[in-house]
């Protein structure tokens, strides 16, 4: 598992580079993947695809969106590069390959799989929106009273 | 150039830049005062307007560079008279781009599984498609995709022929994780949670595009260099 950490921070460090991240950020690129394939890592085994991508995801845009407000940059500018290691390009892969192998099964799986650690991702982010969203505008009506 | 027009160059900015259309809507509302202006933004256009002024852009073609992101907010925000953190767009040696196209598909080789020769030939092919990028980068994304996944699976079977000991797979798909449409995804979804469902309808058929556009390119490598089926 840490060999894998490993291998998806180097990764995502050198795909920031491509990505244009600001040098000084890209430290928090390494954390924010470090912590998604930590956590996606960790928890495949137990909970599947789905919930592991959506749980990295939410913790990963937790970071992020702290780090944005500390900073005063975009979240995303952090979230983008940190999420390559739960992308399914794997399973897109599998899933032609068996297609066209005639393996139907193992191409449905394949399909399902990918569909899911999309939606496992989209989930996540979402989730993280609304919990944003929801406490931006409750510290406005807060400041308001105020 | 007044604050109106700038404000709409910065949107423009935010989305050829990869932004999401809530950031590039709520920097034109905020820099011309939120009871006076009106902005309606989806990833092909922007129209805003304040008083009797109404401006439009079209955007033409969208890439990701996050420094010019982080930039176009700074701006946005200075002009709110809020503070922010000033981006330096970094500038690159000629060769660093390659070298970090060619270690980030070498270690995605590795993380799926993939063995040294498959890291070396996958980082190898990633060169290959960062020096056909400049001359496919007109192309609209569904094609570009098409083509370097062709490309990619073309090389990959293409290599495994010549002899050497290598896994076509763990090849692609360290090669193809750089095309895949995972930020797409993420941002078409935040922006369906933000209400701009037109916005993100778009966004999500380009993701899909994208992903046909992958699995077409892919298939027709496999079916023209990949084992007998």
């Amino acid at each position: 598992m840490i060999r894998d950490i490993i291998l998806s921070v180097i990764s995502c460090v050198f795909l920031s580079v491509t990505l244009r991240v600001p040098l000084r950020f890209i430290s928090y690129t390494a954390i924010g993947s470090m912590l998604t394939a930590g956590i996606h890592r960790l928890m495949i085994d137990s909970y599947g695809e789905m919930i592991s991508c959506m749980t990295a995801v939410i913790v990963l845009s937790c970071f992020c969106e702290i780090t944005a407000r500390v900073h005063k940059i975009p979240a995303v500018v952090i979230i983008m590069p940190s999420t390559i290691p739960l992308l399914p390009g794997g399973y897109l892969y599998y899933t032609i390959f068996s297609y066209f192998t005639n393996n139907a099964g193992q191409a449905q799986n394949n399909l399902r799989l990918t569909i899911t650690a999309g939606t496992g991702i989209a989930l996540g982010s979402s989730i993280t929106a609304i919990i944003i969203r929801l406490t931006t505008s409750n510290k406005k009506i807060f400041d308001k009273r105020n | 150039m007044d604050n109106f027009e700038k404000s709409l160059d910065i949107a423009a900015e935010i989305i050829e830049n990869g932004g999401e259309v809530f950031r590039a809507e709520e920097a034109v509302r905020r820099i011309n005062g939120r009871e006076n202006c009106s902005a309606f933004v989806i990833p092909s256009l922007i129209i805003a307007q304040t008083g009797n002024r109404i401006s439009v852009r079209r955007i033409l073609r969208r890439t990701i560079n996050l420094s010019r992101l982080a930039k176009a907010n700074y701006e946005a925000r200075r002009l709110c008279g809020e503070s922010s953190s000033r981006v330096a767009i970094p500038r690159y040696p000629a060769g660093y781009d390659y070298l970090a196209y060619f270690v980030s598909a070498g270690m995605l080789c590795l993380l799926f599984g993939g063995g040294r020769n498959d890291m070396l030939i996958a980082g190898g092919v990633s060169l290959i498609i960062t020096c056909t990028e400049k001359r496919i980068d007109a192309i609209a994304l569904f094609s570009r995709n098409l083509i370097k996944a062709f490309i990619i699976s073309s090389l990959a079977y293409l290599t495994a022929k010549t002899g050497i000991s290598c896994q076509p797979d763990k090849i692609i798909i360290g090669s193809i994780m750089r095309l895949v449409p995972g930020i797409i995804a993420v941002n078409a979804a935040r922006d369906i949670m933000n209400s701009d469902l037109v916005a993100g309808i778009i966004e999500l058929a380009e993701a899909v595009a994208s992903a046909l556009g992958i699995a077409l390119g892919v298939s027709g490598g496999l079916l023209i260099f990949g084992e007998k089926i």
